[in-house]
């Protein structure tokens, strides 16, 4: 049987297709699918060679064998042991120590390479050299000083494709080799070569490293600070005018997990004016002082995607300086930091662009302020702020008050609504505290601020996931978590819902909380059109049948829902499972991520 | 406002606009010639399989459209495929691979991920002669050839 043109033999031709299949399945399967059939081995012989990146397979003689042949077809090459470049380009012998060796690998896009030392790096750079479409390299200079690898610092200059490079981990790195590489791969003139974007250098200790502190690498303007100063001391750093140097084109930069004085950071960042995102996660030994952000921001005003997440040094204040002087920003991750109030306000004054907001677990804030975020924000996009509490009783007179100032009478509506309407991610805890003042607690009782938050929301009809937790705090009518379970009617009347007509929105009710259920509210949401996944991770519902098939219907793309079952009765979470695998297929039930 | 398109075989499918337009290159193809009455000719696509995908697209008709996320990695996609999906798929392999080539035609990428799910669990943990079976293939390999390949890839075996 002719099976030259079957459907089959035409869809193995195609690589776009087999990959596609094939990132669905692990190695061992593409081994087995070689053996086949011919056209099954032409198929997937490049995908089984395209990355390697196990170092257990160089203890192999199979696979040392195997890449003799297959060399060419590697794109991804994640190198751990240190001889294995004499495995991939020979080792110049005796009479042929002129004569190139060639590499077994020529089509490399990415590779991580084994450590530098004098004794390879003629080898390494042979290697890199015969790999010219490289795209994202990543060296270990661990020992001797990178001014040794002439050889290797040559062959990464001729790199036309460069686009990413990687020291991470480094500890002899320095200033002068950088300046070399940049100059060849990361020229910001319109004959050089600017290929090279992003520069890595996380993991790094500078503090007495053979980098220094970059005073030879800036331009324009040099930070410095007095001879004796300990390597810590911040205090005298200042900035020095000092002729200008070539600028490079480097647009992101990463150091995450450094250990630097800021003054390495300023003289660096002096380099690389087009600078647009640079991460300083967990860089709990980059040591700061007042004035640092405005420093940075005269050598680096493009800043647009700030991280510097999961760091203790800055305090809100400090946080506050640095926003304020990016008013361009556009993401800020601060998630387990000192952001607090002053940070939040800063963002709201100075960045009108703000799309992406991180801030998670970050320290006590002022509710009135995430109010003033969300009133003013038109850009933002995605809203991490899990772990601190907003009263949303502060929110609404917050709203009340920007109403007034706006000149709009404030009686009876809910005050100056949130803005952030193209908001696609929220994450947000609330809670209900009326302070001590009862009057406060009389204006704004939980029914109303129920029917504030449920308005809220139903503007964000962008909105493709929610994870919002609310609690009843010192409230004398609070039903606690399981309140449900005291009001016998209505347990007992969950259990028919299915077939009877659900219930109307209680809306004077101040027992009832955002519980998701129809009687607090939920149609409120009908506008979610475009909600994908609802979390209900640390939030108490009253979810039952009737409001999963509200929600199937009322959203027509809902595919996840989080952790329902953890707050119902084992019973009705089964009743509920059922219905809806056999109702609603296409809605995922996870209880863990 | 309704569409009428050709397939290879000359049978015409009137379906709504929305629904065409699942196919990306249905789409340009409407957009570069503005409204117009005259069918859309899809000379790579037999009827019968046509008739699948418009299957396809009718019932997908409200879902998101699937943005190209530059993060993605293919890695961390899910290989679970929905009831109404898994049921569409379950068709005579050469079907299967039709409608794969004809979403990989027209660009409908979700249709061509659902396809490509289908054939990856299909493969999965299989060995070489499993594969043939299912497929109906032959090796054409000699014995020598086979085993030679198999001590090749060895090393990839192991995961």
């Amino acid at each position: 049987m002719d099976t030259t043109n079957s459907p089959l033999e035409r869809v193995l031709e195609i690589p776009e297709i087999i990959e596609r299949i094939s990132a669905y399945q692990d190695r061992r399967t593409f081994a087995s699918a070689t053996r086949v059939s011919k056209s099954w081995y032409r198929a997937y012989l490049p995908i089984l060679w395209h990355t390697i990146d196990n170092g257990k397979h160089w203890n192999d003689p199979g696979f040392l064998k195997a890449i003799v042949q297959h060399g060419d077809l590697i794109r991804v090459l994640v190198c751990a042991r240190y001889d294995e470049i004499d495995i991939l380009i020979p080792p110049p012998k005796g009479a042929d120590a002129l004569e190139q060796s060639v590499s077994l690998c020529r089509f490399l896009t990415t590779v991580v390479m084994p450590k530098t030392a004098s004794r390879n790096q003629k080898q390494q750079a042979q290697f890199i050299r015969q790999n010219p479409g490289l795209r994202d390299l990543s060296l270990t200079f661990n020992d001797q000083l990178s001014s040794t690898f002439t050889e290797l610092v040559d062959a990464i200059g001729d790199l036309k494709h460069l686009r990413r490079l990687s020291f991470d981990g480094n500890r002899s790195l320095e200033a002068t080799t950088l300046e070399t590489i940049l100059q060849r791969c990361s020229s910001v003139s319109p004959d050089g070569n600017g290929s090279l974007q992003e520069l890595s250098l996380s993991r790094t200790s500078f503090l007495r490293h053979p980098f220094g502190r970059g005073e030879d690498f800036a331009s324009g303007v040099v930070a410095t600070r007095g001879e004796d100063a300990h390597w810590t001391d911040t205090q005298n750093s200042h900035d020095t005018t000092i002729p200008t140097k070539e600028p490079f084109a480097i647009t992101t930069l990463r150091m995450d997990k450094v250990g630097c004085v800021q003054d390495l950071l300023l003289n660096l960042c002096s380099r690389f004016p087009s600078l647009s995102k640079l991460s300083l996660s967990e860089a709990d030994e980059l040591y700061y002082s007042d004035g640092f952000p405005k420093r940075l921001a005269q050598r680096c005003p493009n800043i647009k995607w700030l991280d510097v997440s999961h760091t203790e040094d800055m305090d809100d204040e400090s946080m506050a300086e640095l926003i304020s002087s990016f008013p361009g920003l556009q993401t800020f991750i601060a998630e387990e930091t000192r952001f607090g109030t002053e940070s939040l306000n800063a963002l709201v004054e100075h960045c009108r662009d703000l799309a992406v907001l991180d801030i998670t677990n970050a320290y006590e804030m002022d509710s009135a302020a995430m109010q003033r975020l969300l009133n003013s924000s038109w850009s933002l996009r995605s809203l991490n702020a899990w772990g601190v509490a907003y009263n949303v009783i502060e929110m609404m007179q917050e709203a009340h008050r920007e109403q007034k100032r706006q000149g709009g009478s404030s009686t009876l509506t809910d005050g100056q609504p949130w803005v952030c309407t193209g908001l696609e991610r929220l994450i947000l805890n609330v809670i209900y505290s009326p302070p001590d003042d009862s009057r406060v607690g009389n204006v704004y009782p939980p029914s109303r601020a129920r029917r504030f938050l449920y308005d809220q929301l139903g503007r964000l009809t962008k909105l493709r996931y929610l994870a919002l937790e609310t609690s009843l705090e010192d409230y004398e009518d609070t039903s606690d978590c399981d309140g449900y379970e005291d009001d016998e009617d209505y347990y007992g009347q969950k259990k028919e819902v299915r077939d009877h007509a659900v219930e109307d929105e209680d809306v004077d009710s101040n027992e009832v909380w955002v519980d998701y259920s129809f009687k607090s509210g939920l149609r409120r949401l009908g506008s979610l059109k475009e909600l994908q996944q609802l979390s209900l991770h640390d939030v108490s519902h009253n979810i039952t049948l009737a409001e999963i098939r509200w929600m199937a219907e009322t959203w027509p793309h809902l595919r996840k829902i989080e952790y329902l079952t953890s707050a119902i009765t084992d019973q009705d979470a089964q009743t509920i499972l059922e219905y809806a695998a056999e109702n609603y297929p296409w809605i995922q039930f996870v209880e863990d991520d | 406002m309704p569409v009428t398109l050709t397939s290879l075989d000359d049978v015409k499918f009137t379906v709504d606009k929305e629904v065409a337009e699942r196919s990306i290159l249905i789409k340009n193809m409407i957009e570069d010639v503005g409204e117009s009455d005259s069918p859309i000719p899809l000379p790579n696509v037999s009827s019968a399989v046509l008739k699948k995908v418009i299957e396809y697209c009718e019932h997908h008709r409200n879902d998101p459209v699937q943005v190209q996320d530059e993060t993605d990695d293919p890695r961390k996609r899910s290989n679970d495929i929905e009831e109404w999906d898994m049921k569409f798929m379950t068709v005579d392999q050469e079907m299967l691979f039709e409608i794969i080539l004809a979403a990989n035609y027209l660009d409908i990428k979700p249709l061509l991920d659902v396809g490509c799910k289908t054939v990856a669990n299909i493969i999965k943990g299989k060995t070489p002669e499993e594969i043939r079976k299912v497929f109906n293939i032959v090796n054409d390999f000699t014995p020598e050839e086979e085993a030679q390949i198999k001590k090749e890839n060895e090393w990839a075996e192991d995961r």
